[in-house]
């Protein structure tokens, strides 16, 4: 007689189990390894130079402005300015690009004015202006340092060691300017004028300790991209000048970053 | 994650049935797998066993060693019906022949014929699904592709301004849902392919065993 034959295979249920665990696990694997997160476009890194302002050359005497600022000073130029010859005023000597132009320029306009010099003469005064023109170089950047030096010991590379009275120097600036580099690589949204603004409190190693979304227009794509951008900005925060936490409120929009 | 969570709404369902398609093809595979598998290592053990054994008695008592194999199945079935048709001669005085007056023989082929079509369907069964995965994935993520890009536009339209950082992120995550769409697509192309050889394969093992067992009967039984 036929009879009715005992299978022993499990049925496609249990193997959903077991795929569903497979998915969860690359799932986990995916994310852990950041293996999708060369899709997002990852900029070439920011350099942030250190403008030295160096004295600029007064064009009726020629000294550095830095030689006569102020009796604060500590120490004098080493090489004093000496009274400049005449020819000394025509070129422009303030910045390293210029010395060649000082070496050419001076020769035409010496022509000019006196035909009946010899050429030893013409030389040995042009190493002399040279010579000049470099001392007043190294002075003008000794004093630019030792200003650096002396006023506030505080000030970090990359950052302007100032007390924030400066234009663009304080501290909130800095903290937007990096918040704008960073927005940039992360901004996205989908309303048309979407905001949101933020207030930062920073504490006094540089790390953000709170951030508060004050106002949001609703834009949850716009809002990711700010948390984005102030995650990734904060990597490159400088400790806040004063030893102190630091607090402050900033506005997203689409067109950059404004303190608020 | 992050790429997941910032993604629009449409690509989001786009994603789940993509990954709904995956594990359930996956399952799928896994199932099959495991089928086809054992149905082919039964059905290589119960045809040795069939050569060696003498009686068909003795072949039938022991049938639930090979309970996984079409083959089985088919000389139950098969066996089964020529039980049948020796009760009938039984009642005519002759036990061992099998009753010709109504095609005995012919019983038990479309027996078999029924029990290896029954068999078919049991070894093909889910595997549309591979197919139905394998054709439309891709179209779902590329579906879910557009809808992306075409957000991504619409934002550039919006604010005017079409910086690459702007366009970049929202192209980028609209392209995972055809990544995932292939995801899902690939295994099972290739799981569909690969088990409709293997059942192909078990097919006509199933197609020669019926004719072996025929002439056996014929032979033994009905004296031709």
């Amino acid at each position: 007689m036929r009879r009715a034959l005992k299978r022993n295979e499990p049925g496609p249920g249990g193997m959903l189990v077991w795929s569903f665990l497979l998915h969860a696990a690359l799932f986990f694997l995916v994310t852990q390894l950041n293996i999708l997160s060369g899709v997002q476009p990852d900029n070439a890194p920011v350099y942030y130079v250190d403008v030295v302002n160096l004295p600029v050359a007064r064009p009726r005497s020629g000294n550095p402005a830095g030689s006569t600022a102020g009796a604060t000073e500590p120490a004098p130029p080493p090489a004093a300015p000496k009274p400049q010859p005449e020819e000394m005023r025509l070129p422009a000597k303030t910045t390293p690009p210029s010395r060649p132009k000082t070496a050419t320029a001076a020769p035409s306009v010496k022509a000019k004015q006196d035909r009946q010099e010899t050429t030893q003469d013409f030389e040995e005064r042009l190493a002399r202006l040279q010579q000049e023109t470099e001392s007043r170089h190294e002075s003008a950047a000794l004093d630019a340092l030792r200003r650096r030096a002396a006023g506030r010991g505080k000030g970090q590379a990359g950052m302007p060691g100032a007390a924030g009275k400066e234009a663009g120097s304080d501290y909130s600036s800095y903290i937007q300017s990096r918040l704008k580099d960073a927005f940039k690589s992360t901004i996205t949204f989908q309303s048309r004028t979407p905001e949101v603004r933020v207030r930062l409190t920073i504490d006094r190693a540089g790390h953000i300790v709170r951030q508060r979304i004050e106002y949001s227009s609703g834009d949850r794509l716009f809002e990711g991209a700010v948390l984005q951008a102030i995650a990734k900005a904060e990597k490159s925060f400088t400790p806040p000048p004063g030893g102190q936490d630091f607090e402050h409120g900033f506005v997203f929009k689409p067109q950059g970053v404004g303190k608020n | 994650m992050g790429i997941f969570a910032t993604t629009g709404l449409v690509v989001k369902i786009v994603l789940f049935i993509l990954l709904y398609f995956s594990v359930v093809s996956w399952a799928i595979i896994f199932y099959k797998l495991l089928q086809v598998h054992r149905a082919n290592n039964e059905s290589v053990r119960f045809l040795e066993f069939f050569w060696k054994a003498k009686r068909f008695d003795a072949i039938n008592a022991q049938l639930d060693r090979f309970s996984n194999s079409p083959l089985t199945v088919l000389f139950n079935e098969g066996y089964g019906e020529m039980k049948k048709l020796m009760e009938k001669g039984e009642e005519k005085q002759d036990p061992t022949i099998i009753s010709t007056e109504l095609g005995g023989i012919d019983n038990i082929s479309r027996a078999l014929r029924r029990a290896t079509t029954s068999e078919i369907t049991r070894l093909e069964k889910y595997l549309t699904f591979l197919a139905t995965t394998g054709s439309t994935a891709p179209f779902i993520g590329l579906f879910g592709t557009v809808w992306g890009i075409m957000t991504a536009f619409k934002g550039i339209g919006e604010t005017g301004s079409a910086s690459l950082a702007v366009v970049a992120p929202g192209i980028a995550e609209a392209l995972i849902a055809t990544a995932i769409g292939l995801v899902a697509a690939i295994p099972a192309v290739m799981g569909y392919n690969h088990f409709q050889q293997k059942i192909r394969v078990l097919i006509a093992e199933m197609d020669s065993f019926s004719t072996e067992f025929l002439n056996i009967v014929q032979r033994t039984f009905t004296g031709k």
